[in-house]
């Protein structure tokens, strides 16, 4: 079945009803991805594109309050610099018309850029069901590969990102467009200086590197601090080999790139 | 400079770039592709692939498939013939071993074939190859070349009854050795001898449209097979060998082609669907889906080549020495004549007086390799024109005045060209056009050559991410001289329109435009007027394919040679009504036009022909071959940005100059020139071909194997250098395929301009270039 609900709670029911035999879709970027792979097989779809409120992008003091359907095209205009280059650099054109952040978290890629921009942010989730609504920072959301801390019948209702944050992102890849990337690097210093270091396709989801992060907030930012703090990242992480490229290869890329991001922040 | 600015005649249907004769079927979606009919009751076939990468078939039991309701037919070698047969479609007798069965007791790569089913819908044919229980007896397999050739390496083809491998027990399909001069004594005379090792990757054609055939029976019983081929006399010819039955029993239709790029110089769906129809009495489909794609049909054979060149201070060449490993896969289609290719498209470049090509094609367990645009020149030149600059460094002169000092000339041949033919002797080839210099010179001019090579590391050495240039001089061939032959129809409408019928096989090049703007030219009319029909065995006379940059050249001379008789029919019929003598009439503007000032329009020559007065059908039929196979010659040049701490290469600058003969259509020339460029840059810088240790190929999809998009060419310029080349059909020669051969070499370069390190082994990935860039540190 293709239920088709207009108001949150109509669709929070029917998950609560379905559990794991329904499936959410809103922009269909991933999970039809997997259908055609042969890797899933939904039994029923829950469309979350009709449901005006979760388009909806609100601001507040400091924070933006994105709902569960705000596409990578409409992240894209943000005034978050780390993560409008993310969702600007996810596929094509059509790609960021239909995918959603949300949706993007949900799937838990170990690739996800906007989950990768997000998590440097400390992005919260909100987290709805037909029992309540719940908060949760992204960094307890990811568990493990393709895991998260949704439960069964819940939904992700909103996404709050801060606005107070100086962030960049950078993403290496084989080629430019419409790409999965080899690593790719958000950072951001919050208001309190303290540094934020979030790594794509290096672990079993997308990643925080604290060690790094510690290091930097306890010893500031300058150009011999972040030589060294480039150094931990690659001792913070272990990748694997693929196809497209070597562990050790994406250790020393993590490296450079962090360093680069953090250099170019500092000097801004 | 240029030679062809007096032309032995004017341009009128040439030259110019008219809409496609199939642009609007294309562009609005009418145009039928193999696939774009709908069959009553046609059957849907799937074929079962092997997961080992060497294995034999202890036993097959279909039956449980069977007798899943909607299955039609399971085949495999239990009841089909077995018939030792090549599935390279190349003129006959093809110079490949006869190493392929259509189905076997042993599978000899992840993805051979096992047994194919035909049912109702695909995925009842799906879910029955689930069904199929097969015991293998897995065998040792071989990945390397290398590997391959040594003593005790698994023997792949044991099979008795294969014909024609070189040496089976070192899995050697086929080998060339050939010497001019004396080699010894030509290294000994240099004062430098550079020795250097290079190295290229599997890579996949991935035409938008994958192989795909409908077989289904006419009126009479004949089989009839609407397929995407590059080759459809070959085709049927193969179909016939197989299935054991006559050619005149087959029919193959080329429609509309989305792609080939050699993949579809090869036989690999028709002779099942031959079979599956002749057997059911029912129309049957099969399509590749992408991952068969990758797997199972076809890809660019990688290939280590190893060059020794000696040479005076002076830059005189005293020795080459070029050594050939190739992989031919599991199958040896293409592998004499992809071997032979590497040096037959460099090697005659240069002057030397001592040159040997040796090689061999080498068997392992992965994919076919076979056809692919370039066709061993792009392994080739990747090793040469990176020796060349390395040369042209060492002796601390301009790249491109090595090559200006060097390179074949206009009035000149190379013994070369006789020594390495299509698998054997070939013919001499003179060269009548080379506006080289021109390219050379002029593309160098386009990207500021002068200004930025070997000058950018002085401006700034600290910079972490480095520019450099490049650049590479190449040659192809324009058709396989002595072997192809195409041949055309041109008959006369009563409106003053022709039927053009060509064997030519247009998969999406053009060619049907190019063709019809020769006829046109001859006869004195508008493109418009030529309605095009090509590549179908029962309608349109023989072709040999769509391959060796052969169309424009070879089928051009055949469709130049069939309007000129029928141009020849149309003024003595002129002749009669204008009481003129033939000699004093030409053709021009859809008229025949004396001397005198006197004129007739074609629709009264043609009505009087049909109806009126000595009747008859103006039509004209002629046949080409050629001795020669003229070389279309290039210069390219890359700049490109080198990230010295990632590895990451950008092109920033990439400029093309071709010299194409007389440019039929400059558009479509152009056309050629950017695509195969793109193709050039992708396998240069991103595509690979990845497989794990037991030979499954780890990236099969267009989500993992990464092709350039449009968004990450850089800025390409395209410039056509014309000269007039005699022996082409208004001095054309063929471009398809020499523009993929420059971007490996010439990127190469430009990264060592950059940052000093040498690329020798492909694509250049940033791990493989940061890797080059720590290991020169």
């Amino acid at each position: 079945m293709f239920y088709q609900p207009n108001v949150i709670e109509e669709a929070l029911g029917l998950k609560a009803e379905l559990k794991d035999g329904g499936t959410f879709i809103a922009g269909g970027t991933d999970v039809v991805v997997l259908m055609n792979h042969g890797k899933a097989a939904p039994e029923n779809f829950i469309d979350l594109t009709h449901i005006p409120e979760l388009r909806a992008i609100h601001r507040h003091d400091g924070a933006l309050e994105l709902a569960g359907n705000v596409t990578y095209a409409q992240a894209g205009k943000l005034p978050v610099r780390c993560l409008a280059l993310a969702s600007l650099s996810v596929g094509g054109p059509g790609i960021r018309e239909l995918g959603t952040l949300a949706g993007n978290l949900a799937s838990a890629s170990p690739a996800g850029d906007g989950s990768t921009a997000l998590l440097a942010l400390d992005a919260e989730v909100e987290l709805t069901s037909v029992r309540g609504a719940r908060r949760l920072p992204l960094d307890k959301f990811f568990l493990a590969y393709r895991k998260t801390a949704l439960a069964v019948d819940e939904m992700i209702t909103k996404i709050t990102v801060p606005t107070t944050y100086r962030s960049d992102w950078s993403k290496n890849g084989k080629r430019g467009a419409m790409n999965i990337s080899i690593v790719a690097a958000a950072v951001a210093i919050t208001p309190k200086k303290e540094t934020r270091i979030a790594l794509a396709s290096v672990a079993a989801t997308p990643i925080r590197c604290y060690k790094a992060e510690k290091f930097l907030t306890e010893n500031g930012l300058n150009a011999g601090t972040i030589r060294q703090a480039a150094e931990i990242v690659r001792t913070e992480i272990r990748p694997i080999t693929d196809h497209r490229a070597s562990a050790d290869y994406k250790v020393h890329l993590s490296g450079v790139m962090v360093r680069r991001l953090l250099e170019n922040l500092v000097k801004a | 400079m240029n030679e062809a600015k007096t032309l032995p005649f004017e341009k009128k249907a040439i030259g110019k770039s008219p809409w496609r004769v199939d642009g609007i079927g294309l562009v609005t979606g009418t145009a039928k592709f193999t696939d774009d009919i709908f069959l009553k009751n046609m059957l849907h076939a799937k074929i079962l692939g092997s997961p080992h990468a060497h294995a034999r078939i202890l036993e097959i039991d279909t039956t449980a498939a069977e007798k899943l309701p909607g299955v039609v037919i399971v085949l495999t070698y239990k009841n089909v013939p077995r018939v030792p047969h090549t599935t390279a479609g190349q003129g006959y007798p093809e110079p490949s071993p006869y190493d392929t069965f259509m189905f076997d007791t042993k599978v000899r790569f992840v993805g051979d074939r096992v047994a194919c089913v035909a049912a109702e819908t695909p995925e009842i044919a799906e879910q029955a190859l689930k069904l199929i229980n097969v015991k293998y007896e897995a065998l040792p397999a071989v990945f390397d070349v290398r590997e391959a050739m040594k003593e005790g390496a698994p023997i792949i083809h044991d099979e008795p009854d294969a014909d024609g491998i070189h040496d089976r027990k070192h899995n050697i399909a086929a080998h060339y050795d050939v010497e001019i001069g004396n080699l010894a004594n030509g290294l000994k005379e240099a004062d430098f001898v550079f020795e250097e090792e290079f190295e290229t990757q599997y890579a996949q054609h991935c035409a938008l449209e994958p192989h795909v055939c409908i077989g289904y029976l006419d009126d009479n019983h004949r089989i009839v097979l609407r397929t995407a081929t590059q080759v459809p006399w070959h085709a049927r010819r193969i179909v016939a060998q197989c299935l054991q039955i006559p050619v005149n029993q087959i029919r193959v239709i080329k429609p509309r082609i989305g792609g080939g790029f050699g993949s579809k110089q090869e036989v690999l769906l028709e002779d099942l669907c031959a079979l599956i129809t002749v057997r059911t009495r029912r129309p049957v489909k099969i399509e590749y889906t992408r991952r068969e794609e990758f797997i199972a049909s076809r890809t660019r054979d990688p290939s280590i080549v190893k060059m020794a060149i000696g040479v005076k201070k002076d830059g005189t060449f005293t020795a080459i020495d070029q050594r050939v490993t190739s992989w031919t896969g599991g199958y040896g289609g293409h592998s004499l004549t992809l071997l032979t290719n590497v040096g037959s498209k460099t090697l005659p470049f240069y002057h030397c007086k001592n040159v040997r090509f040796w090689g061999d094609s080498v068997y392992t367990n992965l994919p076919v390799t076979g056809a692919y645009r370039g066709y061993g020149a792009t392994q080739g030149a990747f090793a040469m024109e990176q020796v060349m600059d390395m040369i042209a460094n060492k002796l601390g002169i301009d790249p491109i005045e090595l090559r200006k000092k060097n390179h074949i000339q206009k009035g000149e041949t190379n013994p070369v060209f006789a020594a390495l033919g299509e698998g054997k002797e070939g013919h001499d080839n003179p060269i009548e056009s080379c506006g080289l210099d021109e390219c050379i010179d002029r593309a160098a001019a386009a990207i500021g050559w002068n200004t930025k090579h070997r000058r950018y590391q002085k401006r700034d050495p600290n910079a972490k991410i480095k520019r450099g240039i490049g650049m590479a001089c190449l040659m192809q061939g324009s058709g396989i001289a002595g072997i192809d032959m195409a041949s055309a129809r041109i008959k006369m409408n009563e409106d003053g329109s022709f039927n053009l019928l060509m064997g030519a096989t247009d998969l999406g090049t053009g060619s049907d435009t190019i063709l019809a703007q020769i006829a046109a030219q001859v006869l004195g009319v508008t493109t418009d007027k030529m309605l095009t029909y090509s590549s179908d065995t029962d309608m349109t006379p023989f072709d040999k394919g769509a391959y060796a940059s052969s169309t424009t050249y070879v089928s051009g001379g055949a469709v130049k040679k069939a309007a000129e008789a029928c141009r020849d029919k149309i003024l003595k019929v002129a002749a009669e009504m204008l009481k003129e003598d033939v000699a004093n009439l030409r053709c021009e503007n859809a008229k025949v036009v004396s001397k005198s000032g006197k004129e007739v329009p074609f629709p009264n020559i043609i009505s009087r022909s049909l109806y009126g007065q000595n009747q008859f059908q103006i039509e004209g039929e002629a046949s080409h071959v050629s001795y020669v196979s003229p070389p279309p010659f290039a210069a390219h040049f890359a700049e490109v940005e080198v990230d010295t701490e990632t590895g990451q290469v950008r092109v920033v600058d990439y400029v093309a100059a071709v010299d194409c003969g007389v440019a039929i259509n400059p558009k479509l020339a152009e056309g050629q020139v950017e695509g195969a460029v793109m193709n050039g840059l992708s396998y240069a810088l991103c595509e690979e071909m990845v497989f794990d240790e037991l030979g499954r190929m780890l990236n099969p999809s267009f989500f993992d194997y990464r092709l350039f998009t449009t968004v990450d060419a850089p800025k390409i310029k395209t410039i056509l250098v014309e000269t007039y080349e005699p022996s082409g059909p208004f001095g054309a020669k063929s471009i398809a395929e020499i523009g993929i051969n420059g971007p490996l070499p010439a990127i190469a370069n430009a990264i060592y301009d950059a940052c000093g390190v040498r690329m020798k082994k492909a694509p250049f990935t940033p791990e493989r270039v940061l890797a080059a860039i720590l290991a020169g540190k």
